[in-house]
């Protein structure tokens, strides 16, 4: 034996030891595919735990599933035409990341829970229903409906639902679209809504800040009540509105009034008025309530 | 045609007359919201399970291995609360527009007048209803505290020390302004946040995050 074929044995019989001793029973990600055909206004239910859901509207009278489970989960699924249950359960030890991608009918139902999955949502125009602990929420569709939740995790919503409801903990929420019937809540969260226009619309934080751009009818009406955030109110040039804010001070279209935003000392809110447009006589239309915090409003 | 559908304006006029002959307000007798009360107080109590699991099994009977998903007597204890809390503002701000009809937009917020200290009175004792329900609600958050991922209670543990500090200076504003209708209804809607964060980590499932 050459000193070169000896050191290539060598090598070999190395690498067989190393080979043997990696865990060859340590399975791979499992794939998923699988398929149901469901009513075109059926509902989904999805349970996800670590990793993505991701929801796809299609023109199809079914829903298909592929993806990858994590070798600590199990994937299960089953149903009828009327609806499909389907989700990732973890079987052993601490959660990993499994994948969906989720085929839907277009106006399908749909409900998502998920611990810590990030969820997207594409081309959809049923009813949609999400809800993560620590996963982030990112929607582009068109929803009829729209109810999405996260503590943590960012809402990041593109969509025009006649019906809108956004809850979040300490994740920032921010929307783009119009809407009849807006609701968001959230403690910590900051909150950025850029609105082609909204009929009924009110905004809950504790602490939050707001940002909330819109175009406001006469029968437009927004509500905005925080503890502490500051609020900036963007109004669309054209709109007609009456403003009511109870704040510690405020600056209304470039004219600053009441206390500066920088004072610490607790005292009631004070109260400001001001309409722009031609706004009916009677209730204000937007009614904005802050103990602590300080209130912007500005033409856009 | 028959006699019911006959239209009878007497009667009708009648009718009207004894309806605005009604009094416009009964307020409840005080016994029904402790009869209420004492039925969310029984109805909290839990039955201790008499065997062991292991004995359970055995004679059939499926042991739940988390606690249920059903909505707890707490979680209907602290719905009480919000509404009972909902009827108070409501009440000081019907007494307080009711008090001056001209005052009803005040720029400057005065002193207490004479009819809020009743209100007010009130909404101090749902105070201790509102609280008694959240520490409830924390109590069953504590017990579930250890399974729960820690970035979740981090999130949770957050916002409640955001929550506590403005009922606390929500709290103290309003006992030097108690007819603020602003500031009461601002510290309504955040014990209704409290109540709804509690009652969303009563529902997050158990390892989650």
């Amino acid at each position: 034996m050459t000193r070169r074929t000896g050191v290539v044995a060598f090598t070999l019989i190395t690498l067989g030891f190393a080979g043997s001793a990696l865990p060859t029973d340590a399975p791979a990600q499992q794939a998923v595919s699988r398929g149901w055909p469901l009513n075109a206004e059926g509902a989904v239910k999805v349970y996800g735990d670590a990793g993505s859901i991701r929801i796809i509207g299609w023109d199809r009278d079914s829903v298909a599933v592929s993806g990858t489970v994590a070798n600590v989960a199990k994937f299960f699924a089953g149903g009828d035409r009327n609806g499909v249950k389907m989700g990732i359960e973890t079987t052993t030890g601490a959660s990993k990341p499994s994948d969906l991608v989720v085929r839907v009918p277009a106006r399908a139902r749909v409900w998502v829970r998920s611990a810590s999955s990030n969820v997207d949502v594409s081309t959809f125009s049923g009813a949609l229903d999400v809800s993560t602990v620590g996963g982030t929420v990112h929607i582009q569709s068109t929803p009829t409906e729209l109810r999405a939740e996260s503590m943590n995790g960012t809402l990041d919503i593109t969509a025009s639902p006649a019906y809108l409801r956004l809850k979040s903990a300490t994740g920032a929420i921010m929307w783009n679209g119009s809407s009849d019937d807006v609701g968001i809540v959230t403690v910590s969260g900051r909150v950025v809504v850029t609105a082609g226009s909204v009929h009924r619309a009110r905004v809950e934080t504790i602490d939050g800040d707001v940002r909330f751009g819109a175009a406001f009818t006469a029968k437009s009406t927004l509500e905005i009540d925080t503890h502490s955030g500051n609020v900036s109110l963007g109004i669309t040039k054209g709109s007609n509105a009456a403003l009511e804010i109870s704040a510690r001070g405020c600056d209304l279209f470039g004219v600053k009034q009441g206390q500066d935003r920088a004072l610490s000392v607790a005292a009631p809110p004070t109260k400001f008025y001001k309409s722009i447009g031609q706004p009916l006589l009677g209730e204000p239309s937007i009614n904005i309530r802050s103990y602590k915090g300080y209130v912007t409003a500005t033409m856009q | 045609m028959h006699d019911n559908d006959t239209f009878d304006e007497a009667e009708l006029q009648a009718l009207t007359d004894r309806a605005k002959a009604l009094p416009r307000d009964i307020a409840p007798a005080p016994e029904v919201w402790a009869t209420i009360r004492d039925r969310i107080e029984r109805s909290r109590v839990r039955t201790l399970v008499p065997l062991s699991s292991t004995d359970l099994s055995q004679a059939g009977v499926r042991v739940p291995d988390e606690p249920s998903r059903a909505r707890s007597p707490r979680t209907l204890y602290a719905f009480g609360a919000a509404a009972a809390l909902f009827v108070a503002v409501a009440t000081l701000v019907l007494v307080r527009d009711g008090a001056d009809e001209s005052t009803a937009r005040p720029v400057a917020v005065g002193p207490n007048s004479g009819p809020l200290t009743t209100a007010s009175t009130s909404i101090e004792s749902v105070f201790a209803e509102y609280d008694q329900a959240t520490t409830d609600l924390t109590n069953d958050l504590a017990q579930r505290r250890s399974r729960l991922q820690p970035e979740a209670v981090a999130v949770i543990d957050s916002c409640l020390t955001t929550i506590d500090r403005a009922i606390t200076e929500s709290r103290t504003a309003l006992a030097d302004a108690p007819d603020n209708t602003t500031i009461a209804e601002l510290l309504q809607l955040t014990y209704q946040q409290k109540i709804d964060l509690l009652r969303r980590a009563a529902d997050l499932p158990l390892g989650s995050l």
